[in-house]
């Protein structure tokens, strides 16, 4: 029978329906292109935007998108994936890097990809972990900690959580440049979150 | 101590990819900004986006529209390889979605919209049956999903197609059409189709679109051969209107496909790849559901078909609700009413369905040629043909494919019979001639044939372009130019072009591009696209 508008409609409703993981297990399933098209594209911004944090050339990039593909459409009948956005991130970035490198080579992709599979299912946990504990720690904790935070950090931090300024304000109020304003909160919540695990260790000692 | 202390180790609540973009394009307020980067401190993966993202856009402020192009490369593959198994092709839409998911939203949401949301969302839900189709999980599932699509046709009272008026189309609205209470599954599905009109990769040009111009798109399944087509009728002020019109996909997906149908189908695969290359205009009124591939080339004047924002003042700011005017429906149509102007007749989808049945059976009753004849030929298209054909006309006696669905359709065919005689008239001539004269004709044109014939030609170029057999491309681009017949000349420049860039003789490529840009050709856009990466 030949497929009615109607057929066509509600079909296309139906894998676009489809969540990430519904379409990989239909893919794997099937092998069936459309469920790999629709999954892909609908990530295509990811693939691209990583590409281009690490090859840093839109052309590079655009032959990146369109070459992952090709190892999407493979790897994944191969592998098992859970979650498939952090998996094509994964992927993506390990073909950057590999790129880059120009580590061409099908066995160190697959060592590279497996090492840093477990290291992203470890760093996971432990960032579940800490933020677990950080939830419970006392604000009181909280407060010295930002008190022994060093000035730039500290004011940064203040105006990026307390009063909740994006970056570019807080580099129009302090003057420090967009990227040193990024540094400062990022730097500083890390070394919040060491100062609270600390605490928290002695604490547990 | 304040309350926003918590904030530091909490996760903030994911930002949407469109938010991301918007991020990315300075369209958020400063709270806004504030909560997507104390996000995006959290999540290394969007984080690793957003700031490639920013990168490129730094770099290709048009990054969009690299971005739309490369999604229809991806549908190019996915297409092609679709084309190798001809099971299914929903591909273009279903790329539309995910364009729209990708890009779209940012490059056309604007915050200042100021439309009644709330009380569209109420006259949305209200004109909108949403149906639930069930999840599916396997092939015999797939089956289910047939066979209750197959019931629905019957039953169905939801809307099948749109119109958009261009005339009353405000940017600012493009893309909230779902977000009225609805879902954001919902939401994918409730825009696709205006996805394809705001992403359509602009192979036309950066002109405004003329005010009175519309786009219509519609999902064409006459004859077996299942095509996307959309068309745009742009009108340039003096009364002449072009209409722009190109298939996405196709696929021959039942055992009913005939030779003309094929061919049919083969040509269609043409559009998809002349889409790439930019587009086939003809004066005068569109045509819904028909392909024509020898289509003059437009006149110098091309246009963009994206609204972006800047084409705010194009429209009439005065009627902002554009509630899709989708009321007809199937019940309406079996009940004899006529169809507003701008909406499809699937009566005539039915009607011609029959006759094609019909005919098949006629053809299956009526001896083969003798298989030496065949063979004869020589020719590997034949050949693939034939094996094509055979696979087809067993599949249309397997009972997974007709059992389900047999009594559902004659049900509809039932229904339909008072319009059939109409509908034969008015819509089957321009779109199909009649399968059996057409295969009459290939026979004899092909067995007779003795030089190649540029459109086999170019086919053959394209297959083999696909297969990235790009010396032998050269071979037959070089042999297409050669031709005295000119219509495929520019199409074999820019496959030419492309072919030595991948073969990496960058020189050779460059004065073919650069010929192209200078043209007025539909080959303009992607020659300048690709003379950027020189």
């Amino acid at each position: 029978m030949c497929h009615s508008r109607q057929w066509i409609l509600a079909r296309l409703k139906h894998i676009a329906s489809h969540t990430d993981e519904e379409l990989v297990a239909l893919y794997r399933k099937s092998k069936k292109m459309d469920y790999l098209g629709t999954l892909y594209n609908r990530h295509m911004t990811l693939v691209m935007g990583v590409s281009m944090k690490y090859l840093k050339d839109e052309h590079d990039s655009s032959d990146a998108v369109m070459e992952i593909f090709e190892v999407v459409k493979e790897d994944l009948l191969k592998y098992e994936v859970s979650y498939f956005k952090s998996w094509l991130y994964m992927v993506t970035r390990n073909y950057c890097l590999m790129r880059k490198n120009k580590l061409r080579t099908q066995q160190k992709r697959q060592s590279l990809y497996e090492q840093d599979h477990r290291a992203f299912m470890e760093s996971e946990n432990a960032i579940h972990l800490t933020e677990k504990d950080a939830k419970e720690t006392q604000l009181t904790d909280l407060e010295q900690c930002i008190e022994g935070l060093r000035d730039q950090q500290k004011q940064c931090i203040e105006l990026f959580y307390l009063k909740e300024k994006c970056y570019r304000e807080i580099a129009e109020s302090t003057g420090y440049a967009l990227s040193k304003v990024k540094s400062y909160i990022q730097n500083g919540k890390r070394n919040l979150k060491l100062c609270l695990e600390r605490k928290n260790e002695r604490q547990l000692a | 101590m304040n309350d926003n202390w918590h904030k530091i180790f909490h996760d903030g609540e994911r930002p949407s990819e469109e938010q991301l973009l918007r991020y990315v394009n300075d369209e958020l307020s400063p709270e806004e900004r504030n909560a997507v980067e104390r996000y995006l401190l959290d999540c290394d993966v969007d984080a690793d986006m957003v700031e490639g993202l920013e990168l490129l856009k730094q770099r290709d402020p048009g990054y969009p529209q690299r971005l739309a192009l490369l999604q229809h490369q991806i549908e190019g593959k996915v297409t092609a390889e679709n084309s190798g198994n001809r099971k299914w092709i929903y591909w273009s839409a279903a790329a539309s979605v995910a364009v729209l998911i990708g890009i779209g939203l940012t490059w056309f949401l604007n915050p200042t919209n100021t439309l009644d949301r709330p009380q569209l969302a109420q006259k949305q839900v209200e004109q909108k049956e949403q149906k639930v189709v069930p999840k599916e999980t396997s092939e015999s599932e797939d089956l289910a999903l047939k066979k209750e699509i197959a019931k629905e046709e019957v039953s169905d009272s939801s809307n099948y197609g749109y119109r958009y008026d261009l005339s009353n189309w405000d940017d600012t609205d493009t893309n909230t059409v779902a977000l009225r209470g609805l879902s954001s599954k919902q939401y994918r599905v409730e825009v696709e189709d205006k996805a394809l009109f705001s992403l359509a990769p602009s192979p036309i040009g950066d002109a405004n679109l003329p005010a009175g111009s519309s786009y219509q798109n519609d999902f064409d399944s006459d004859s077996n051969v299942t095509a996307f087509t959309d068309a745009i009728t742009l009108s340039d002020g003096s009364g002449t209107e072009y209409s722009y019109q190109w298939s996405t996909a196709s696929s021959i997906d039942n055992g009913l496909a005939n030779e003309e149908q094929k061919r049919l189908y083969n040509d269609n695969n043409q559009v998809i790849d002349s889409l790439n290359e930019g587009a086939d205009w003809v004066a005068g009124t569109p045509q819904e559901g028909s392909i024509s591939l020898d289509q003059k080339p437009p006149p110098a004047t091309y246009y963009n078909v994206m609204p972006n924002p800047a084409l705010n003042g194009t429209y009439p700011a005065s009627d902002k609700d554009i509630v899709l005017d989708s009321t007809a429906t199937y019940q309406q149509l079996f009940s004899g009413q006529e169809v507003p102007s701008g909406f499809y007749d699937s009566a005539s989808d039915l009607a011609y369905n029959e006759v094609a049945t019909k005919e098949k059976q006629e053809e299956l009753a009526v001896p083969s040629a003798p298989e030496e004849e065949e063979m004869a030929r020589d020719d590997e298209v034949v050949i693939a043909e034939k094996a094509e054909a055979e696979r087809y006309s067993i599949g249309e006696t397997t009972p997974t494919t007709t059992v389900a669905e047999a009594p559902a359709k004659a049900e509809v065919a039932d229904e339909v019979t008072t319009t059939t005689t109409r509908s034969n008239e008015n819509s089957l001539d321009f779109a199909y001639p009649s399968p059996a004269i057409a295969l009459e004709e290939t026979k004899s044109t092909t067995i007779g044939a003795t030089a190649p014939q540029p459109k086999q030609l170019w086919k053959k170029a394209t297959q083999l372009a696909k297969e990235k057999q790009h010396q032998s491309v050269l071979d037959y681009c070089d042999a297409l130019l050669k031709q005295p017949d000119a219509s495929y000349h520019d199409r074999a420049k820019l496959q030419k072009a492309k072919s030595l860039m991948a073969l990496d003789r960058k020189a050779e490529a460059k004065p073919l591009l650069e010929e192209l840009s200078k043209s007025n050709g539909p080959q303009k856009q992607e020659a300048q696209y690709l003379l950027k990466q020189f």
